[in-house]
């Protein structure tokens, strides 16, 4: 009797916190959203004047200006940013792709001597913060690596591994050891019962963890800011900095254009794939 | 096609003995089955002789050659898992000829392939579809055909159609057993459902704890088990066991129950006499071997009826044979007697089973 009624009460009070909590967090996402993509239609004098109100007379033309390589903004891209961020990027994620689901099967799959003191160690990776930027810069420059994009290609894939390990890990897992048995029996190499067998099974994560990557790395920014120094090598972030603070006062319009297309390519996937990045994540298998 | 031989097979984890110092032969084309209990080691044994696990000690012949140093794909087995172990993201079709495309066996082969021995096992119209797509019993058929698609010299079995419903699981044991006509390949079939053993194979081995009790024919096992054990697994309902001793009374011989006492034959009593440890026996007769009449006859015994189980074509009936012995009968399903009536017994000497008290060992 006396459980009941405070239960009942605190789950319409959970349920309306939980609302509050979420309508607020879209708002604090979606609003500085649509201001930048208003503002990214003005001109720079109406953005001063107002920058809450809409745009007159929508500058479309914003967009081919931001894109456009000959425009004198200093030295500021956003098209040589885009390519060196799909670099960097698409590199990150195809290494990451191609290792960790090794790592993560090996590690939860096949017997070998210290397995559990390397999973252990890839799991400590997680808790590696802040300061070990300096020692990465250090580790770059002793390679001479330094303003070159691998400077930044070597350290995300490290920072990648824990979590995308763990990941395909607990799904690698969860595969029954009779399917090994199975591949051995029809012949297959480990190597192929690795690859037709179990890697297939983990896709959904494999997915999760290539989305997740794509989003991470197209915003980081303070590995970028050390590690390289030519603005012909800067990613997107980068790339915006560059825009001096004079430039961005004469061409509100055009800089508010490029960071929103610098968004964008986020945008456009968090909205087609939220669905399967969340089936990744709770390790639902797709079956068959 | 191949003869295994297993010798002095044994395989232990920790500490438990899954399989005991097996030393058995399996003919070419034999098809022989493995029968016990759960966890009697029929998986264990059946692995071993796959390749998937390693001996702890003794040997495996194939065709005389030794193969404890190849792998499964060497030995050139098929084999069925107990939980079918099909590829959840392939194709029934992909299931079925990974093991070709594998072997870099030619497509069109392949398509013929698969095309006869999905035939064979009626799932032609599956072939496109995922496993997740089917039901047990038609996972169950992929699985077979996943074994039968190549020219394995050893079908290893292992309990394939315990996940079907019951009709299907006869329907399928008949396929198994005319599909062994046809191919006359090597085959071990692991089950602990003695009906299934009965119908299927050449020899049964019943195992237990790791432990070969008894190989012989089906018939064999059933009409002799050496132990009681086996007399107790094989045949259903079961063997009933009454305890009795041996008397000698006016220079003839008893066997004494209790409520009743059977004269022995000389032939009988001087094997007794030089097999019983001791004068306490356990006598075993089958159901069908203890017939049941209404009214009093030479040498029958009187009883109570218990209880009767109507099976469609037989009964079932139990008795009570003075206040502590009970015993089953098979009867006409027709029986007519009501519980609580008094009916006379009589035992068919030729098929009464003597064991030695604690039933370890079949005397005659
Ligand atoms: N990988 C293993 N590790 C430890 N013990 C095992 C392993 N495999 C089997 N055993 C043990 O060995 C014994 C025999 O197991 P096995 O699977 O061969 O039995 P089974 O006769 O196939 O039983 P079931 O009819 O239930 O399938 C059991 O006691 C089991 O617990
Ligand atoms: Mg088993």
């Amino acid at each position: 009797m006396r459980n009941k009624k405070p239960s009942t009460l605190s789950r319409r009070t959970k349920r309306t916190i939980s609302y509050i909590f979420l309508i607020s967090f879209s708002l604090a996402i979606l609003i500085p959203l649509g201001l930048l993509f208003m503002n990214s239609l003005k001109t720079s004098t109406e953005v001063y004047d107002d920058p809450l109100a809409l745009p007159q007379d929508p500058q479309w033309s914003n967009y081919p200006e931001a894109l456009n390589p000959e425009a004198d903004w200093g030295e500021f891209s956003i098209g040589t940013g885009f390519k060196n961020s799909v670099i960097v990027v698409s590199t990150t994620v195809t290494i990451v792709a191609l290792i960790a689901p090794m790592a993560a099967y090996s590690l939860a799959r096949l017997e070998f001597r210290g397995r559990k003191f390397i999973f252990y160690f890839f799991m400590a990776g997680m808790f590696v913060g802040g300061p070990a930027i300096v020692a990465m810069l250090h580790l770059m420059m002793t390679l001479g690596l330094v303003n070159t994009h691998w400077a930044l290609i070597f350290p995300y894939v490290a920072g990648a591994m824990p979590f995308s390990i763990l990941l395909m890990w607990t799904y690698f897992g969860a595969i029954p050891r009779a399917l090994d048995d199975s591949a051995k029996v029809d012949g297959l190499s480990p190597f192929q019962t690795y690859w037709k067998v179990m890697l297939p099974q983990a896709f959904p994560a494999l997915f999760t963890i290539v989305i997740l990557q794509i989003i991470w790395i197209w915003s980081e920014f303070l590995l970028a800011l050390i590690m390289l120094q030519d603005p012909g090598l800067f990613t997107l972030p980068l790339m915006l900095t560059r825009f001096s603070a004079t430039t961005v006062e004469m061409h509100f319009g055009v800089f508010a254009a490029g960071v929103f297309l610098s968004a964008l390519p986020l945008i456009i996937m968090y909205l087609i794939f939220s669905e399967r990045i969340k089936r990744g994540m709770s390790m639902e298998f797709v079956k068959g | 096609m191949a003869e295994i031989v297993l010798e002095n097979l044994c395989k232990t984890f920790g500490n438990v003995k899954a399989v005991d110092n097996l030393n058995l032969k399996i003919k070419e084309k034999e098809f022989m089955v493995f029968l016990g209990p759960s966890g009697c080691g029929k998986t264990t044994a059946l692995r071993l002789i796959a390749g998937l696990e390693k001996p702890t000690s003794g040997n495996i012949y194939f065709d005389g050659e030794p193969v404890n140093d190849l792998e499964p794909k060497e030995r050139n087995i098929a084999m069925v898992f107990q939980e079918y172990a099909l590829y959840p993201h392939m194709s029934v079709a992909d299931n079925m000829s990974l093991c070709l495309q594998v072997d870099k066996v030619p497509k069109e082969k392949i398509v013929k392939k698969l095309k006869i021995t999905a035939g064979i096992l009626q799932i032609e119209q599956l072939l496109t579809r995922k496993p997740s797509e089917l039901s047990g019993g038609q996972q169950q058929r992929v699985a077979l055909g996943r074994a039968i698609i190549r020219n394995p010299s050893v079908y290893l079995m292992d309990e394939p159609l315990s996940n079907l419903d019951a009709i299907l699981r006869v329907a399928m044991r008949a396929e198994l057993k005319k599909l062994h006509e046809k191919l006359k390949t090597t085959t071990i079939y692991v089950t602990h459902d003695q009906a299934e053993a009965m119908v299927l194979a050449d020899r049964v081995a019943v195992l237990k704890d790791g432990k070969l009790l008894q190989m012989d024919k089906p018939r064999k096992i059933y009409d002799r088990p050496t132990n009681k054990f086996i007399a107790e697994f094989v045949g259903s309902p079961k063997m009933n066991f009454i305890k009795c001793s041996l008397l000698e009374k006016n220079g003839q011989i008893f066997l004494d129950a209790g409520p009743f006492s059977l004269k022995v034959s000389n032939g009988v009593w001087t094997t007794m006499k030089n097999q019983a440890p001791s004068s306490e026996l356990t006598m075993g007769v089958r159901p069908e071997h203890v017939f049941v009449h209404t009214k009093k006859e030479k040498d029958s015994i009187e009883a109570k009826v218990y209880f009767f189980q109507q099976m469609g074509n037989v009964g079932y009936v139990e008795l009570g044979l003075g206040n502590d012995i009970q015993v089953t009968a098979a009867v006409k399903a027709d029986f007519e007697k009501n519980i609580g009536e008094k009916v006379f017994v009589k035992f068919d000497k030729k098929h009464i089973r003597f064991f030695d008290e604690v039933g370890e060992k079949l005397i005659a």
